[in-house]
């Protein structure tokens, strides 16, 4: 699967926890993947965090950490750490989907600071979303979107060489 | 730069009068303190507007509109809204959060308003020419520079059909024409920002929320009549406003939009800034060139008129800030664009201050040809405190009343005369039952007295005698005979003085006998002030069912004109009482009784 | 500071007005607000999204602003708000990525409401 889609959830995850600065990084080798989401938001749950439905915002949400555990097959944490949320899984079959950018677009997309980093065989590539403010490259209008696509492309070489 | 929210702080002189100031530095040492200043941009802006509900904080890109913001909430703002990404509920105008695509034009205050003149008041940073700039600043200059020839400009004027928004409404093509036309080696452009009239603040807003659209547009006439130099006469009394001036000039000057050979263009041009002392009659054109001569501020007879011989006898074009700061839009959008906006009669819009009993007290720019209805109640939000809608003055205190069945007029500048008002600079000013007309034209009337310069014998001698016949009236003492007197003053004012000031200094007057006849009847004849307010028409009296005798009036009265015993009717002795009506405020019962 | 020639001045209305731009939400008076929830992705609102964001771009609808919110669940999903000034708020539900590209070029760049697609929102709590 698309390692990147559990990524998001992830992302939305902090976002909701009141995050403002989010670190993401992704390692991916041998055929799998393993994430660490970093985040600076409250961590406010009773019991499992990674139940389905365990959540106090409504309807259809509290599914992404459950999601995660499904996918990586119980292999994930939840823990504070220097006044962090770190959350850590590892999926076994993973890749990163077709057009890093309309994978890259949503995690991107959300109201906060995201800070993402993608190893792979020895290679890797950072985007930040402050870095695509400065390029004015955040992707919520025309203009910026095409930006936005563009120089995803020309980090994706760092990482395919 | 990449900031993420962007923070603007209305620096208006209204919220600033509010400690706005004070939230502006407290926000900038939040951000410092909680580690984000990298991330906010903190903005003092012109006025927004919505002054009743001051000072505004609004904060970008979520367009979060906060109201009646207090320095101690820079802190939460930061902390909450910033950081971690939501919005301070109870500091939002509607106290409830919006949905993402919910605008502040949603605010009913902003809805029926087209903001041309003050397009960039709460948008960009005054201070910074960069923001006006960025704004389409001087890009109406470069067009005027290297694309048109100065009849260009005049025609496109013509063509916008722009009128001074002084008051007056004079096509200002014909103004620049004129001068242009006029023989002479040395011409001058002036700005008039003596705004005086109670309760108008247009001018000192735009001046301090966008000064760099007045500088443009004067460059622009400069260019256009062939002048070098003009001035900028602006009141004492608004230091902000002269202060952001001053820095606008000079931040122009530095990057030659001001100064020799503008643009590489050739064209020479500066401004310089004369302090007017506060006459209101300074305000009057000729006046106020004797004014910048270092005269005394007195009228002269027109013609010869300023575009012909002006400042140092000398051809020149002046109007008033508003009229200036539509120039550079109609430049860069064009004279038809212009022209489609508004009624037949005038075009572009009008800024109006809206002041008085209404709910939102503010600054408002409307097309012209919008009903005073919905200026009252759909802009301004009703009449505060629930009170009944009396009638509206505009024009100050050259204008007239504007009652309930005129509401519906589309104003503009022949709408209003023909209901014997008139536009004026846009001072508006809502007045409830509570209020009577009588004693609101004597207090316009007193005003244009004070401010007369007595050099003509009408507006001199006629205002005080007009003054004194309402004097006597709001007494108790007035006659059948006071009506056509007043009449007769009133007219010969309006035949035999020089300017304006004693022109319409009876206006006030005139206009509110003919829509409250019957209320000046009732002050004459019945020697009563039908809505309380003249003292010596009225006593306060206890009624004797409504009173329980619980001594509160008594304890309150400040002359002691109030007896009884506890838990009996009281009774006020009409000799003592000075009818402050301190205990018809006290009352809890409504015992207390007006006759 | 050294006077600014003809040159100079466009130069400077470039640089900033691109800051100035992204305080202006006036002249972005269109919300496209795409439910990014759990259960939204899984019914495709990442194509969706992404269909929305290329056709913006391709089209150059530069008062159109994109964003996302949480699930938009009980309603069939993606779902997509659009806000504009003329239409106000219409919702479309069970949006793939062909309706994504007609939102934009009817609704967004035309004005006309896609009443095949438009549901009501019903409230999940």
């Amino acid at each position: 699967m698309d390692i990147l889609d559990l990524v998001r959830e992830a992302v939305e995850n902090s976002v909701e926890a009141g995050a403002s600065f989010i670190e993401v990084s992704v390692s991916m080798a041998d055929g799998g993947g393993s994430v660490a989401v970093s985040d600076d938001g409250v961590l406010s749950v009773d019991g499992d965090p990674f139940e389905r439905g365990c959540t106090t915002k409504g309807i259809g949400r509290g599914d992404g950490l459950s999601l995660i555990r499904e996918a990586s097959s119980g292999r994930c944490s939840l823990e504070r750490w220097n006044g962090r949320t770190v959350l850590r899984f590892h999926v076994d079959d993973a890749r990163l989907g077709e057009g890093l950018s309309s994978s890259l677009l949503p995690i991107f997309l959300f109201p906060a600071e995201i800070a993402l980093t993608i190893d792979m065989a020895g290679r890797s590539m950072t985007l930040r979303t402050g870095e695509l403010r400065d390029a004015d490259a955040f992707p919520d209008r025309a203009g910026a979107i095409g930006r936005f696509r563009e120089m995803v492309r020309q980090k994706e070489g760092e990482i395919y060489g | 730069m990449g900031f993420k929210n962007y923070i603007l702080v209305c620096g208006g002189t209204g919220c600033e009068s509010s400690r706005s100031d004070q939230i502006y530095h407290s926000l900038i040492d939040e951000a410092q303190a909680q580690g984000v200043a990298d991330q906010v941009q903190v903005i003092k802006t012109g006025c927004f507007g919505f002054c009743e509900q001051g000072p505004i904080v609004k904060i970008l890109p979520e367009d979060s509109f906060y109201v009646q913001v207090k320095p101690e909430d820079a802190r939460e703002l930061i902390a909450e809204h910033v950081i971690k990404g939501r919005e301070v509920t109870r500091l939002l105008y509607n106290k409830a959060p919006r949905k993402a695509y919910e605008e502040v034009e949603d605010i009913k205050f902003y809805q029926k308003q087209l903001r041309i003149v003050l397009r960039n008041c709460g948008s960009i940073d005054p201070e910074n020419i960069d923001e006006y700039i960025a704004a389409d600043g001087y890009k109406a200059l470069e067009k005027v520079l290297f694309e048109m020839t100065p009849d260009d400009v005049i025609n496109e004027l013509k063509t916008a059909g722009l009128r001074g928004r002084g008051g007056a409404g004079f096509p200002t093509w014909m103004k620049w024409n004129f001068t242009k036309q006029a023989e002479g080696d040395e011409k001058y452009v002036v700005c008039n920002a003596d705004e005086g009239d109670p309760g108008a603040y247009m001018d000192r807003s735009t001046l301090e929320g966008d000064p760099h659209s007045v500088l443009e547009a004067m460059t622009i006439c400069g260019h256009t009549i062939g002048a070098h130099h003009g001035y900028i006469y602006i009141r004492a009394e608004y230091p902000l406003a002269i202060h952001r001036l001053e820095v606008a000039m000079k931040q122009a000057r530095e990057y030659g939009l001001l100064g020799k050979d503008i643009l590489g263009s050739g064209f020479d041009y500066d401004i310089e800034i004369r302090l007017g002392a506060g006459a209101f009659v300074c305000g009057e054109e000729t006046a106020l060139l004797q004014s910048i001569e270092g005269h005394r501020g007195m009228p002269q007879p027109r013609p010869p008129f300023p575009a012909v011989k002006g400042l140092w006898g000398k051809p020149t074009v002046i109007n008033n800030v508003e009229t200036w700061a539509n120039v550079a839009q109609i430049i860069n959008k064009g004279g038809a664009w212009f022209a489609s906006i508004g009624t037949a009669d005038s075009h572009g819009t009008k800024v109006f201050a809206l002041t008085g009993k209404i709910c939102n007290s503010g600054l408002v720019e409307v097309p012209m040809g919008t009903t005073l209805r919905e200026i009252v109640y759909d802009i301004g939000g009703g009449i505060a405190h629930g009170k009944r809608f009396k009638a509206v003055q505009t024009g100050g205190p050259s204008g007239g009343v504007i009652t309930e069945e005129n509401l519906d007029t589309p104003i503009d500048f022949g709408g209003l005369q023909k209901i014997g008002s008139m536009m004026g600079s846009g001072g508006m000013i809502v007045m409830d039952e509570d209020d009577c007309i009588v004693d609101v034209a004597k207090f316009y009337l007193n005003f244009t007295v004070d401010e007369s310069c007595g050099k003509c014998a009408p507006c001199r001698i006629g205002g005080k005698s007009l003054c004194n016949i309402l004097e006597k009236i709001t007494q108790g003492k007035g006659e059948p005979g006071d009506i056509d007197q007043i009449q007769q003053i009133a007219h010969a004012m309006r035949v035999g003085s020089l300017c304006a000031l004693g022109q319409t200094a009876p206006n006030p007057v005139l206009s509110s006998l003919r829509y409250f006849p019957k209320e000046y009847e009732a002050h004459i004849q019945d020697k009563k002030c039908p809505s309380g307010k003249c003292k010596k028409l009225i006593s306060y009296e206890i009624n004797p069912s409504k009173c329980i005798g619980c001594t509160a009036c008594s304890r309150k009265c400040p002359v002691g004109a109030i007896s009884g015993e506890v838990k009996k009717p009281h009774k006020i002795n009409g000799n003592v009482c000075i009818k402050c009506g301190v205990c018809k405020e006290t009352c809890k019962f409504g015992a207390i009784e007006i006759h | 500071m050294a006077k600014l020639s003809l040159s100079d001045l466009r130069e400077i209305r470039v640089r900033e007005e691109r800051n100035l731009k992204k305080r202006d939400i006036h002249g972005r008076s269109v919300h496209v607000v795409v439910a990014m929830g759990t259960s939204g992705i899984n019914a495709g609102a990442k194509l969706t999204l992404n269909a929305l964001a290329d056709e913006v771009e391709k089209k150059g609808l530069e008062n159109v602003i994109i964003t996302q919110t949480g699930s938009a669940a009980p309603n069939p999903e993606p779902v997509v708000e659009v806000y504009t000034p003329n239409e106000g708020l219409v919702v479309y539900g069970s949006v793939d990525k062909d309706t994504a590209v007609r939102i934009v070029d009817e609704h967004l760049a035309g004005g006309k409401v896609l009443e095949d697609k438009r549901i009501e929102l019903k409230e999940g709590e």
